[in-house]
């Protein structure tokens, strides 16, 4: 057999290939979507393994019962890194489209939530950083002024005054200070995350605390 | 004193706000929805909207009847092979590599953590700045999805989000996540820019000796009167191209390739007589776009089109068992045009590597070239197969 023979031969065999693949990546997607209309099993509003399931394959209750689930706690999350309430709901909405999209990455180890909010954290960090808002300069000898004595009227203080406190600091300030605070992360992980040093990131953590604790003093 | 009232003041907001729930905006489910819809209708519409994945076979086989047609399959000249050659691309991917010290601080440490969410907090012996009743503000009744727990807005008076019960889990290193992102664009860019080396086996039938087409035939040869028809050998070419992504699904080709045609007749220079071979060898310069139907980890299907401009650098005459020298050399002063389109698949061998063939149509406009089998059957039918280098 020629050589040209054997070319067209493997020309008209590869073509054939080519197409049984697409039509099968083609007819997974379409099934992908079929399955869209099935109901999930509502539970208790937590998020179980099989919405999380029925998540994975684009059921729109099952997402709507992950969104309905975690998006009170990670929107709080949101507030505290971006600061108002606009740029939160965006953050918000990116982060269970990034939640969505790579719920397969999910390996079940852990806690889901703890996972999301990871999610959410990157994200507004991601934002932040975007914006260049995080790398601020500090003034270490400002930040060694700590009040002393601390208000008793602090009794009184809710969660949404210590959000709004958290969320009226500097982003720079606020970012860190959740980022050690709240979400426990070390100054040399910080550092790593946003791109400063440790020294400006336990700078800035005094300060967002010498801030936090005047405004605690002024308004209790 | 310092380090207590900082201890203190850490844990009112963490206990405050590290499960503190706000309802989200009206609306935003909304939002995510017609991303996430969108998305997957796209996902599910490529594939329906690439007529050209439908079109593709049946156009290759389109193409393979019309070779049936014209070649015979005498392989007159060898076909050269590509050749080697490894590049080196290290895409290494960037990121924070996160360690945990521990800080003078109390925070937890590094095995009690359970992804934001620590196993225990260190509570203080004496919380000065928490009231009595400090710990009835956060409910412990977890969140269901009928009720409503949570305000609109922070200004807002309203209940108190309730907090749910602590869960015991591993701690997760939080810029994993991060650098495995870094780690999937680095590989999806180490694919934007290519080298290929190849071959390619063109033309019609050897044996082709119907009746002239209408359009130009090509210059004869000055001095060298032929006597019968010619026969043609199947054209080859070298090439070496660059391919760039400027786009997810589109990319630019570009390089130099040499070919070499040749044809055999009947003639008579001057005194001599006898079996004439014509070598053309053109340089040129082709350049083609290209849409990625299907790209996948192994197999990346493709269609292109493009064009090429030729220069004869070389058209030599020999005559048979007479000399090995050329009987004649002619100059060409003119270029060639062309315009070619149509399929290949590239199979990958790695990250770096694939094997690719491109069978394809080409059209060589007619123009002051010499006679070879580009100017009596400028639509020809050819195989390119060699190898892609990614960088």
């Amino acid at each position: 057999m020629s050589f040209a023979k054997i070319m067209l031969l493997s020309v008209i065999f590869s073509n054939f290939a080519m197409s049984y693949l697409a039509r099968m990546q083609l007819l997974g997607t379409k099934k992908h979507l079929d399955t869209r209309e099935e109901t999930p099993k509502k539970g208790n509003g937590q998020v179980t393994a099989e919405v999380l399931e029925a998540c994975k394959k684009g059921n729109p209750r099952a997402q709507k019962a992950v969104y309905d689930a975690l998006s009170g706690k990670m929107f709080a999350v949101c507030l505290r890194y971006m600061g108002d309430r606009e740029t939160a709901a965006d953050i918000l909405q990116d982060g269970f489209v990034t939640l969505f999209t790579k719920l397969e990455s999910y390996s079940g180890e852990g806690s889901f939530e703890g996972w999301a909010r990871k999610i959410f954290v990157n994200t507004a960090l991601m934002s932040l950083r975007k914006h260049d808002v995080l790398k601020q300069s500090d003034d270490v000898d400002e930040a060694r002024g700590i009040i002393a004595d601390t208000p008793s009227a602090t009794a009184q203080i809710g969660y949404k005054e210590l959000l709004k406190m958290v969320a009226a600091l500097p982003p720079g300030l606020r970012t860190v200070f959740n980022m050690y605070v709240i979400e426990g992360y070390s100054h040399k992980e910080i550092g790593e995350a946003l791109g400063i040093s440790e020294v400006t990131s336990r700078s800035q953590l005094q300060r967002a605390r010498v801030t936090l604790q005047k405004k605690i003093k002024e308004q209790y | 004193m310092r380090k207590d009232t900082n201890k203190d003041l850490d844990l009112l907001f963490k206990e405050g706000l590290e499960d503190a729930a706000v309802k989200a905006p009206r609306g935003a489910w909304k939002a995510v929805s017609a991303r996430l819809d969108s998305a997957a209708t796209a996902a599910a519409a490529a594939p329906r909207r690439s007529w050209l994945l439908w079109g593709a076979p049946a156009f290759a086989m389109a193409m393979a009847a019309l070779a049936a047609v014209f070649f015979v399959g005498n392989t007159e000249k060898t076909i050269i092979q590509s050749g080697e050659e490894l590049l080196t691309v290290a895409p290494q991917p960037s990121g924070p590599v996160a360690q945990v010290e521990d800080s003078s601080v109390a925070v937890p440490s590094r095995e009690s953590r359970a992804g934001f969410v620590p196993k225990e907090i260190q509570a203080p012996e004496q919380i000065a700045v928490l009231p009595e009743n400090y710990a009835e503000e956060i409910v412990e009744a977890p969140v269901s999805k009928s009720e409503a727990p949570v305000v609109s807005e922070p200004e807002a008076e309203g209940e108190v989000a309730p907090a749910p019960e602590k869960q015991e889990t591993k701690w997760v290193d939080p810029f994993a996540q991060m650098e495995a992102e870094d780690a999937m664009n680095a590989k999806k860019n180490s694919r934007k820019a290519a080298i290929k080396l190849g071959g390619i086996v063109g033309g019609n039938d050897a044996h082709f000796n119907s009746a002239r087409p209408a359009f130009s035939s090509g210059l004869p040869s000055e001095g060298i009167q032929e006597t019968s028809v010619s026969v043609y050998g199947i054209p080859v070419s070298l090439g070496l191209s660059a391919r760039y992504h400027f786009a997810e699904k589109l990319s630019v080709s570009a390089g130099v390739n040499w070919s070499f045609l040749s044809r055999t007749f009947q003639g008579k220079y001057k005194t001599e007589e006898g079996q004439f071979t014509h070598n053309l060898q053109y340089v040129g310069l082709p350049v083609s776009l290209a849409y990625d139907v299907v790209d996948s980890k192994t197999l990346l299907f493709y269609c292109y089109a493009g064009g090429i401009a030729e220069k004869a650098i070389s058209s030599q005459y020999f005559i048979y068992n007479l000399s090995s020298a050329p009987l004649l050399s002619e100059k060409v002063p003119s270029l060639q045009y062309g315009v070619f389109g149509g399929i290949g698949v590239e199979f990958r061998v790695s990250d770096l590597l694939g094997l690719y063939v491109d069978p394809c149509v080409k059209y060589y406009f007619p123009g002051n070239q010499p006679k070879s089998i580009r100017t009596d059957r400028p639509l020809m039918f050819s195989v390119e197969a060699g190898l892609r280098f990614n960088l």
